[in-house]
């Protein structure tokens, strides 16, 4: 696997997502797809770690795409019982747009996900983002599975008191769910806590400008997929809109 | 010489009641200060007061001097509190953020804005006082809790700080883990570091120089000999 | 003491288990089961110590034998029933697990709010609830404590609290994850106190804990888990 340097992928990203919104034509947001499959593939990114971490974000975006093309009107009808046309091309069309778009942002995500955090953040400092600003964002990314393993735990440890969360029926659930709510924060709040205080200890924030040991070089492949990317997007943009 | 002085120090937050009231100690430059007393009698909140995390991070009413190399601590900056004194705290699963030990250890030397060539020279040295070498590329994440509280104690060792303020870091540590952090302290001794450090092990009692009991009502010195 | 008179909690047959772990900046993944081939028993009549180095695997096996963690391979018995098919509510109603930190377990505003809902919504009667919390708040010293809020308290009182509500559920085992370890000398004799009563009470224990003090004192049974494998030291 080559290495790549953080802004490169940032770079990447960008210019996959924008299409991946811009375009709204199916067979164009496919190939976009497609191409982006490549790509992250090249960089290394573990698409099939993704779609099993994603699999009930990914059946909710499949469910809204059926709502989406259902109801539509546009174009033939599909799918006709009585007076009413639940699917027609257009909506069947809608729907697969929305997919394929949905998909593409993922994509870009697992090409984000494949960057060393740490790197990240000096990627984002030498494109001259103010470090304290870098760092809250890695340390919020940080703080997510953090929050979730937190929500986890404490579902654990409410079963753990001898409640069958599955039998509460729903009035109760709702109850049952706010007396969540406090230890997930209150563990959440002393843990962030304690992190801070060791960053203060250890002098962050003391100057307004921070050296690194790490200093990122562009190498030749750097340049040419950051130039190679930006440009096909350019052109693919402009024959789009032409 | 005295590198840390309490003259007649108390805190409370703001309209409860104080947490510790007229405390006074100094460390003597090079000594192992060992400080012990019950929950809830004040040990934290003389660490917090030592390093400064009061009151710049939490606020509330402090009477009395708490005096680093002579000048009065909270009045000096953040940047030369922390190259002066470092803490480790109890907990090692809250202390490291970064997702490589490297980067860990990097962390304070960057804040002090010190050139790359003497931070790597810094995380070599810290590595090897602490014996972590082989850990330098791993996922913080991945470690033991063992392994942590080494990888804390050398990211504060690369600040280079004369003391040391280890709270309680042995606590969640099982017996191996002990044992190479106590050959830890005693090399640190060695090399002339101030430490001081909250402690309930009476085996982690003998490494210090002198005891101090925290038994509510202030604070009583005991040399040499352990007292409970 | 002769195993065949001996009441058999926890039969736990070829164990295997191990958590998917990630490579290092400088080199690739490396895996090896944390837990490899388990077989031993657990007897209600024991005070049980775990011990072994961090990262060892104890936690884990405490969190295997709640069901909390499914093995890779083996089985856990509880009661002669496969931990596979129970819930964690249910087994909860037999095995009582304490936390390394304890405020993870406690969830209502004040000791009683917390004690009182797991009970709400298993429909016991509020004059039944009451007397039941008043029991055990009574037997655990904890009478004081009644109406405070669960986060202001002590690590020790926590503990206390969280072994209530534990009680309250019916637990007649009792799994706890280093309960020494933020404890001062004092609180420590307390915990011993209380479980010594329990364990005249028939509560069964197994305790994971480094504490050699702690061992020495009071352990009937010592198990040491050693890279993969476990060993009874009592034997």
């Amino acid at each position: 696997m080559k290495v790549y340097d953080p802004r490169t992928k940032l770079v990447v990203v960008i210019a996959l997502s924008s299409l991946g919104v811009v375009i709204k034509d199916a067979s164009l947001l496919a190939l976009v797809l497609v191409v982006g499959i490549i790509v992250s593939h090249h960089f290394g990114a573990s698409m099939l770690r993704a779609y099993h971490r994603l699999k009930k974000l990914l059946v909710m975006l499949f469910l809204i795409a059926v709502l989406q093309s259902l109801f539509n009107g546009q174009g033939e009808a599909l799918l006709v019982w009585g007076n009413f046309t639940f699917l027609t091309t257009g909506g069947l069309m809608r729907g697969l747009e929305f997919l394929l778009r949905m998909a593409i942002v993922l994509l870009s995500a697992t090409i984000v996900a494949t960057a060393d955090e740490r790197e990240m953040v000096q990627g984002l400092v030498q494109s001259k983002v103010p470090y304290e600003l870098a760092f809250m964002v890695s340390l919020g990314v940080r703080f997510l599975p953090m929050l979730a393993q937190e929500l986890q735990d404490t579902m654990v440890a409410l079963q753990l008191r001898g409640i069958e969360l599955k039998k509460i029926p729903w009035r109760s659930r709702l109850d049952t769910y706010v007396y969540l709510l406090l230890p997930v924060l209150v563990g959440t709040i002393k843990k962030a806590e304690a992190i801070s205080l060791s960053m203060e200890t250890k002098g962050f924030r003391a100057r307004h400008r921070r050296s690194s040991y790490r200093r990122l070089r562009f190498a030749t492949r750097d340049v040419f997929w950051m130039v190679g990317s930006t440009m096909s997007a350019c052109m693919l943009l402009v024959l789009y809109w032409q | 010489m005295d590198v840390l002085r309490f003259e007649s120090v108390s805190f409370s937050y703001e309209s409860e009641a104080s947490l510790i009231e007229d405390i006074s100690f100094s460390l003597d430059k090079g000594t192992t200060t060992a400080l012990v007393g019950l929950s809830g009698s004040g040990k934290t909140t003389i660490c917090y007061l030592a390093c400064g995390i009061i009151p710049r991070v939490y606020d509330g009413t402090v009477k009395g001097k708490v005096m680093l190399f002579g000048e009065e601590l909270p009045s000096m900056h953040p940047e030369r509190i922390a190259g002066k004194v470092g803490i480790v705290f109890q907990n090692p699963e809250t202390q490291l953020f970064l997702p490589y030990v490297e980067d860990e250890l990097a962390f304070g030397p960057e804040n002090l804005c010190l050139e790359p060539r003497e931070i790597e020279h810094r995380i070599l040295s810290a590595m090897e006082d602490v014996g972590i070498e082989s850990l330098r590329g791993e996922r913080t994440n991945t470690l033991s809790g063992g392994q942590k509280q080494m990888v804390a104690i050398a990211s504060v060792l690369t600040l280079q700080p004369d003391i040391l303020i280890f709270d309680e870091i042995m606590s969640q540590l099982d017996q191996k883990s002990k044992t190479k952090i106590r050959v830890l302290i005693r090399r640190l001794q060695q090399q002339g570091k101030t430490i001081l450090m909250v402690e309930h092990d009476f085996e982690n009692l003998k490494l210090a120089d002198r005891v101090l009991l925290l038994d509510g009502k202030g604070l009583r010195v005991t040399d040499g000999e352990v007292v409970l | 003491m002769n195993d065949a008179v001996k009441d058999t909690v926890y039969s736990i047959e070829n164990l295997s288990f191990s958590y998917p772990h990630k490579g290092g900046r400088y080199r690739d993944t490396l895996d090896e089961p944390l837990l490899q081939d388990l077989n031993f028993s657990l007897y209600r009549e024991d005070f049980t110590m775990l011990c072994g180095d961090n990262g060892c695997g104890k936690t884990t096996l405490g969190k295997l034998l709640l069901g909390i963690l499914r093995p890779d391979q083996g089985r856990v018995l509880l009661e002669g029933n496969d931990m596979q098919t129970g819930s964690l509510a249910g087994t909860a109603r037999r095995v009582g697990y304490l936390f390394q930190d304890p405020g993870k377990q406690l969830f209502g505003t004040t000791v009683y709010q917390d004690l009182a809902f797991p009970l709400r919504l298993r429909n016991l009667a509020e004059e039944t609830i009451e007397e039941k919390i008043e029991n055990i708040l009574y037997e655990l010293d904890l009478v004081p404590l009644r109406d405070r809020g669960p986060y202001v308290l002590s690590q020790g009182e926590k503990q206390r609290v969280a072994l209530a509500a534990i009680l309250l559920n019916g637990a007649e085992y009792l799994v706890l994850d280093e309960p020494t370890t933020s404890l001062d000398v004092r609180r420590k004799e307390k915990l011993a106190d209380l479980l010594a009563r329990l364990r005249k009470r028939g509560v069964g224990i197994l305790m994971i804990g480094h504490d050699q003090d702690f061992i020495k004192a009071h352990a009937s049974r010592v198990l040491r888990m050693e890279r993969g494998g476990i060993f009874d030291e009592s034997l």
